[in-house]
Parts: structure tokens; sequence; C-alpha cells
């Protein structure tokens, strides 16, 4: 149980260092703004975090500007998946620190949505922490949780405060006797496709331990059926875990503070080109 | 278990190896990187600032160039102007500020005028409240003055109610001993009292028995006379039950009661003094007896086909005489309630009829005839045409015959002369309604239709007294008076319903009756003179007694 | 964009049965016919919730590829809501989902009975 408790402790401190860059045409004042750079947790959203970014990079910019947006590698950045999906999914083989562009102008309308407030991500992220309750434990942790302990759920995210967060987050990571998850609440990620999101039991008819492997033939069952699984690396929290490993545990251990399993494919052909 | 940990330390380790690639090696180097750039552009800033400072400066130099061109001394001038300008200043701060004086002696002048206003208004207040604080006092005083005037008076009224306490108490004490006296002397008086009746008693006895004793030498004396006088006197010994002492006049109607369904006409006690009988237009005779304060019924007699006018008991009280407005008279014996003679042979109502002797009847009609009855031979023996129509007659002596009639007078008869005329006549005021003899027989009381009654002494022929009352008038033709037993008190009933009780000896009116609400025809004394009994126009008849 | 076919009730209830068969064992499903159909459409009931008025039509049926925001947008222009007037969307009552959440993920997720039930309303309801 140590190394579990370990094991979280080295996941809530996972940091991405970024180099945010104004995009050059978007650059309004003769100086050259300075790239800046910060150290972002991986389990955030970039809303929390960027406040200075846009303060820097303001200065620079068109007063009449629109909403400050994300871009890597000509792919816009969707604010409401954790940092280290996005990172994953696009930055995993990309050199350190990540360099982002940012955007005042032309908001992808059909790709990102609209981020008006801090209380937009929280909304959000409540909402994905239901879902998620609601696929493992048909909501009822959640619902017989009180108001303040969805406070303190997104207060420990949002400062950064991993007692705090934990003290609520493991009444809905219980998972033994009649609490036992109903199934695994995960979404699999590939670039430029939807997200795969399938109910999937983590026990099998026969009390039997369901692995990563069973996940990924369960949930890509063309990958399967065509056997090129083995093109891509499975990568979540910015490692690679063996595909022999339960996925009950990996939900409980694992899982994203929204309670989501967030595996990212990266084709390793990408990686060599 | 030994995989899962291998897995578990798999992962760990490549979690660890991702932070020591992925973000230690970057936390100086942002943190330091974050810090230049907040020096660099604090500095940037600073340098701005300068930049703008320092072309002010050049700015500035400029200008005093171009003016200190043709002045000798620049400096001096500048410094001068510098002079100039500070005291222009200072000039304009002194006005301004004279301008604040100024203003704030005026708003300062106003506030105390404000406050003088306000000290005169205190003033005026002041003076008022001395005022009235004086008035208050004085007001004050007064109440306590008066308050103690109060007091004094209370403490006053205190002592008299004392004093009235005794004396109420001494009174009392002596209210009670009078009282004790008072009882004792009745009590005295009494005793003295039931003396003086047995002694009159005694007196009475041996004034009766000197009687008897001179009636029977009389009698002797007049044996050879022939006369039925001994028949009259015969039951007289073992008789009299009711012997009167002095009669009181009753003052309550002791019973009330319907005795008839129509007019009582008649009224009267027998001799005992234990039963009276009544007649009414119901043509019934009832006896009555008063026992307990109620009056129950002891028979009626029946036969009559008229009204009864008239009542008369035999002197022993075991006939019954009854006149009735069929032109008859008729006799019952009281024990067996059996109507034994009908007398008949008037030709109008019989408005009379007295037991003349035990054997012998006579009775007065409307007829203007006065006929004598023989009960033996049950038929008329006497007829006599009197003139007038005959309301009422009473025999004396059972050969004496006394009638009073319609034409306001009083006619005596005596049987034993010749039939057709009257020994006598008196001639009153107004028509006879009554007659009653009173129990010497000396005295005669008449009832006239002029509402007053009159004695008429029968040894000096004349009218020895006059009574008469507001109030008292007489009802109708066949009015009824009476003697009280002891002769001391006569009682009439008035059409008004009263009934009228006079005192003889003083000729005034005793006591008023007021019980009947019609008119009082009759009415009767006890022998015993304790009880009256009187009836009306009404069914009713009342018996008064105080006992 | 276009609207969903206005599916009669036959074609209904043959879809819907053969939907039903899907979450239960997606490898079972294994020609390439039917599962294309699958994959392509599924059926979705639209309730409303609080002061929302109440749609004629409320079953739909919806290519999987669709997003929560564009149900939404549909249902606005149905119920002639503004543009600019905020629609909520529920998953079970109890969760928003994310809008540019694909219908067919929350269709496998959280169908029953061959059919995804989605509440609206003009304010939050649930959470």
């Amino acid at each position: 149980m140590a190394d579990d408790r370990e094991i979280l402790r080295e996941l809530w401190d996972g940091k991405i260092p970024v180099s945010f860059q104004l995009a050059q045409e978007e650059i309004y004042t003769v100086e050259q703004p300075d790239p800046f750079f910060l150290l972002v947790p991986r389990l955030t959203y970039f809303p929390l975090v960027t406040d200075k970014v846009y303060r820097h990079m303001v200065k620079h910019v068109d007063p009449d500007h629109g909403e400050m947006w994300l871009e890597f590698d000509n792919q816009p950045l969707k604010w409401h998946y954790p940092i280290g999906v996005l990172y994953d999914l696009y930055g995993y083989q990309s050199e350190l620190p990540w360099t982002l562009t940012v955007h005042f102008k032309n908001f992808p309308e059909d790709e990102l949505l609209h981020c008006p407030s801090k209380e937009a991500v929280e909304s959000h992220f409540m909402s994905v922490v239901k879902e998620a309750d609601a696929l493992k434990h048909r909501g009822q942790a959640i619902n017989n949780m009180q108001k303040k302990d969805h406070k303190a759920l997104w207060t420990g995210l949002m400062n950064d405060k991993f007692d705090q967060f934990w003290s609520v987050n493991k009444k809905l990571m219980e998972n033994s006797g009649e609490d036992a998850f109903k199934s695994v609440p995960f979404r699999i990620y590939q670039m430029d496709q939807i997200p795969v999101q399938k109910l999937f039991k983590p026990v099998d008819d026969n009390g039997e331990n369901l692995t990563l492997k069973n996940l990924l033939s369960i949930a890509l069952p063309d990958l399967e059926e065509k056997g090129i699984l083995s093109r891509y690396r499975v990568v979540t929290q910015g490692i690679e875990p063996p595909l022999d490993v339960p996925v009950g545990w990996m939900s409980e251990h694992l899982s994203y503070p929204d309670n989501f399993l967030h595996i990212c494919l990266v084709s390793r052909g990408h990686s060599e080109s | 278990m030994a995989t899962d940990t291998n897995w578990k330390r798999d992962l760990l380790n490549q979690i660890q190896r991702r932070n020591r690639k992925q973000s230690y090696p970057f936390i100086h180097l942002i943190q330091t990187n974050n810090k230049l750039q907040e020096i660099a552009s604090s500095l940037h800033l600073k340098n701005v600032q300068l930049q703008v400072e320092i072309e002010r400066l050049k700015e500035e130099s400029i200008s005093s160039h171009v003016r200190g061109d043709g002045v000798v001394s620049i400096a001096t001038t500048h410094q001068l102007e510098q002079k100039l300008f500070k005291l222009q200043e200072e000039l304009t701060e002194m006005h301004k500020k004279r301008g604040e004086n100024a203003q704030q002696i005026i708003d300062l002048n106003a506030l105390l005028q404000e406050k003088e206003k306000e000290i005169q208004h205190k003033d005026t207040m002041i003076s008022s409240m001395v005022e009235t604080n004086v008035t208050l006092k004085q007001s004050k005083k007064a109440l306590e003055f008066s308050i103690a005037e109060l007091e004094a008076t209370n403490q006053m009224l205190k002592d008299e109610h004392q004093a009235l306490q005794m004396a109420f108490t001494a009174l009392e004490e002596r209210y009670r001993k009078t009282q004790e006296d008072n009882s004792d002397l009745i009590q005295r008086w009494m005793e003295q009292k039931a003396k003086d009746a047995d002694r009159m008693n005694a007196e009475n006895a041996d004034f009766i028995k000197a009687r008897q004793q001179r009636l029977a030498k009389d009698l002797e004396e007049a044996a050879k006379e022939q006369v039925p006088v001994d028949l009259d006197k015969g039951p007289v010994d073992g008789y009299i039950p009711a012997v009167c002492v002095m009669a009181s006049v009753p003052s309550r109607a002791q019973c009330v009661f319907d005795a008839h369904e129509g007019e009582v006409y008649s009224v009267q006690w027998n001799a005992m003094g234990s039963f009276f009988a009544s007649g009414g237009a119901d043509r019934k005779i009832k006896l009555w007896e008063y026992h307990n304060g109620v009056c129950e019924s002891r028979g009626t007699l029946v036969g009559s086909n008229a009204g009864i006018t008239s009542l008369d008991y035999s002197q022993d009280d075991s006939m019954l005489l009854g006149a009735s407005n069929d032109f008859a008279s008729r006799i019952w014996t009281v024990v067996d309630q059996r109507l034994r003679h009908t007398l008949t042979g008037h030709s109008g109502k019989v408005l009379s009829a007295k037991f003349l002797t035990e054997g012998k009847v006579v009775s007065g009609s409307h007829d203007r005839t006065l006929k004598i009855w023989d009960l033996v031979s049950k038929s008329c023996v006497k007829t006599i045409f009197a003139g007038s129509s005959c309301n009422d007659l009473v025999t004396l002596y059972g050969a004496s015959i006394i009638s009073g009639h319609f034409d306001k007078r009083i006619r005596f008869w005596d049987t034993r002369g010749p039939a057709d005329s009257s020994i006598n006549e008196i001639l009153l005021q107004g028509r006879l309604t009554s007659l009653a003899l009173a129990s010497d027989k000396n005295q005669l009381l008449c009832c006239t239709r002029d509402d007053c009654l009159k004695i008429i002494d029968l040894r000096m022929n004349q009218v020895s007294c006059t009574l008469t009352a507001d109030g008292f008038k007489v009802g109708c033709d066949w009015s009824r008076a009476v003697f009280s037993p002891d002769r001391e008190y006569a009682a009439a009933g008035s059409g008004d319903g009263h009934l009228f009780v006079w005192n003889v000896s003083k000729a005034k009116v005793e006591k008023i009756l007021k019980e009947h609400s019609h008119a009082v025809v009759a009415c009767s004394w006890n022998p015993s003179g304790v009880s009256l009994v009187s009836c009306e126009k009404g069914k009713k008849v009342v018996l008064w007694s105080d006992f | 964009m276009t609207e969903p076919e206005d599916t009669s009730p036959a074609s209904v209830t043959a879809e819907t049965s053969e939907v039903e068969t899907k979450p239960e064992s997606p490898q079972a499903v294994s020609s390439p016919d039917v599962k294309q159909k699958l994959n392509l459409k599924v059926d979705i009931l639209l309730k409303p919730a609080g002061d929302a008025p109440i749609m004629k039509k409320k079953k739909w049926t919806v290519d999987r590829t669709k997003r929560i925001c564009w149900v939404s947008d549909f249902i606005k222009k149905y119920i002639k809501m503004e543009p600019s007037e905020s629609l909520f969307l529920y998953v079970n009552q109890s969760y928003a989902p994310s809008p540019d959440t694909d219908i067919g993920s929350i269709f496998d997720c959280f169908g029953s009975d061959g059919k995804l039930v989605l509440h609206y309303c003009k304010s939050q309801a649930w959470g």
C-alpha cells in the first residue's frame, strides 16, 4: 500500500515545463514579446494556470482581441482536457520545454469550447466527476457527499493540495464490497479521432480481474482485429503501463482527478518521422 | 503478489523517471527565468520612466536657454523668477486663507446667533418652568392642607362613630332588658287576663244561674198564663256551648274558597259555632267545617228549586231552615241531611225565614206577607199582611216578630195579638235590607239602602246609633249585617267587596277586610266571637280569623 | 447539419431491437452491414425538466458522431429559444455532458432499452 500511496503522490507532483510564445502574426507591438515559461501540473487545466501568461502576452496584441487560446503544432488545445492528457496525446515525443503558441484571434469555434471563467472549469470538472461516479457507483458516492465535499475536491485540485483532495477523493475511489466499481470510467484518445468511451466492467464473470489488454481489445475492436495495436504506444499519465495491469487498480490509482482514466494511443510511426 | 509488486514498481519507476526527466530539470530554470523576466520588466518600466524624465529635463533646459538669452545673469533672473513665483504662490495661498477665515467668521457668527437664540429660548423655558414650579408648590401646599383637614375630620368622625357605637351598645343592652321586662309583663298580664277570664266566667255563670233562678221564679209565677216560654228556655240548660267573652275582629282571610257555582246569598254559623252553612243561587245549601285552616265540605242539602235567600238554624242546631226564591221555605234535618218540610204558600220569592219556636217558623216574602207555619201540621197557621215586601225578619222570645221592609219601615208584630196590625213601626231613611238582634235582645241592627247601619234600642224604640263609613255601599236588597256575639262590633259587606267592621260603642269603623272581588252579600259571626264568614256575589266564601 | 429523420414506428422497433444487443456484447457483432448501421444511428428520447416547454416529438434518431452541442442547438431551435439563452442537457438525471461529447459514447455508457434519455431545461436542474 505504501507503494500505492507513493504512486499517487508522485503522479500528483508530475509537472510539464511549457514555453508560451505569442503567435507571430498577432504581435501588435514593435517589441517582440519574450516567451513565457511555466512549470504546469499535469493534473490541472490550462485556464487555472495561464493568468500570468495572459497578462504577459496581452500587452502585445491588438486591444480588440478575442478569448485567449492555445495551439501546438497547428493543433488547438482543448482547455477541458487535463494538461497531462494534452501533452501525452500531442507532445509525447516532442522536446521539452513544450512549446505552445498563444492566440488571441481566430478562435476555432468548431474545435474548442469557450471558457468564460474559472467557474466554467469547475462545473465541467464536477460534471465529469459525476459522470465517472455514475459509471462506478451509479452516482451514489457523489450523491452521498455534501456540497462542501464537492468544494473541497475542487479547491484541493485548484490549490495543489494533495491531502485535501484525496481526503474526499478516496470516497469516490471506494472499490470494495458493495461499492465495487460497476464499470471503469475511461476514455481512449487518438490524434484526429473522437475519444472512445464505453462500458467496461473491471472484473469478468468468473471474478477474474480484467487487464489493460482486455480493455483495449474491447474498446478498440478495429485495432485488435487488424492486429495493429502494437503500432501504438499506450500512454497515460506520461508513462506506458504494462498491458497486464488490472484495470480496476488503474482506475483507482492512475485516474486523473476527474476520476477518469485518460489513455492516449500514440503512434510509434509518428515518433520515427 | 510478486508480479503485482513488479508491475507496481515498474510503474513507480516510470513515474519517477518521468518526473525526473520532465519536471525536475526545469524547476530552477523556469523559476530563474520567471524571476529574471520580472526583473527585466521592472527594469524596463524604470528605464522608460527615466527616459521620460530625461526628455522632460531636456525640454526644460532648452526653454531656460531660450529665455535667458538677453539677460546678463541668467542665474539671478532665474533665482528672482523663482522667488517671485514663490511669493506669488504665497500670496495666492494667503488670499485663499483669508477667504477661508472670513468664511469661517461668518459661519461662527451665524453659529453664535443661533446659540444665543437657543439660550433665549432656554431662558424663557426656565422662567416658565419656575412659574409652574411655584404654582405646583402652592397647589401641593393646598392639597397637603386639605389632606390634614380631611384627616382631622376623619379622626373626629371616627371618634363620633366610636361614641355612637358605645351608645348603641348601651341602648341595645337597655333594649334587651326592656324586652325582658316586657315579656315578663306580658306573661304577668296574660296570667292576669286568664284570671280575669276565669273570674268573668264565674261571674257569668253566677249571673246565668241567678237569671235562671229568677226566670224559674218568673215561670212559676207565670205558670198560670200558659205561655210556651218554657219550651224556648228548655234546651238552654244543657246548651250554649259557644260562650263569647270578648269578640275579636279578625284581620286575616284564613280561608278563601269557591263555595257555590253562582252567587252566594246567605251564610250562617250554627249555634255551637262548629259548622256553618251557605246557600247560593245554585239552589244548594252546603255545610262546612272549619278545620286546621281549611273549610271542608260536610254535606250538601238539595231540594230547593231556586236560589237560597236566607238560612236559619233551629236553637238546638238539629234543623236548618232555608228560604228560597221558588216561593217556598224548606227544613232539613242536619244529622241525616234530609229534607223534612217544604212550606209553600207564598206567591212571591221568600226573602227570609226564621224559627219562631222549635215547632213554628215565620217567613217573609216579596209578596208583602209574612206567614207563620206549624211544623207539626205542616201548614200555614197565620198570614200577616205587612203591606210592603219584607226583606228580612227576626223573632223575639218565640212570640214577637220584627220585620224590615222595602218601604223603609221596621214593623213589630206579636203573634199572640190580632193579625192585621203591627204593634209598632219605625221609619228609617232607606229601604231595609237586613235585621239582626244583639245577643241581649235589646238592640236591633238594621241595614238600609242609604248605606248606613242603624242600631235601634228596643227598650227605647228609637235609633241609638248610626254606623256609616266612607266607601261603604249596601250592594243589594238582601245585604245582611250582623252583630258580634259580644255586641261590641257590627259587620256588614259592602258593594265594593270590602267587609266593614264597626266598633259599636265608639260608632267608628274598626277594620275594613279586603279579600272579596265581588259585592259582599252576607256575613255571619261565629258565636265564639273569633271568626267571621262572609259570602259574595261571586262564588267565594271567605273565613276570617286570626287563629 | 441535417434534421433527424422522422422515424416511422415500424422502423424504430426494428432498429431498437437490433441496438439492444450492442452494449451487451460488442464483439459478437461481426456482420459489417449491421455494424455499420449500428455505428451510424442511435435513438434518443428528449424529456423536458423544470420550466422547459415540452417537445411534441420526443423520440429522435441521431448519428452517433453528433455532439451534445448539436443536440442542444437542435432543441433550442425546436422549442424556439433565442440562441443567447442557455439550455442545459442532462444525462441520467445527474450530470451535464461536455458539449463536445459524441452521442455514441454517451449512448454506449448510459443508454438503456435501446435508447438514450436526455433531459433538457432552461435552468440548472442537477448539480
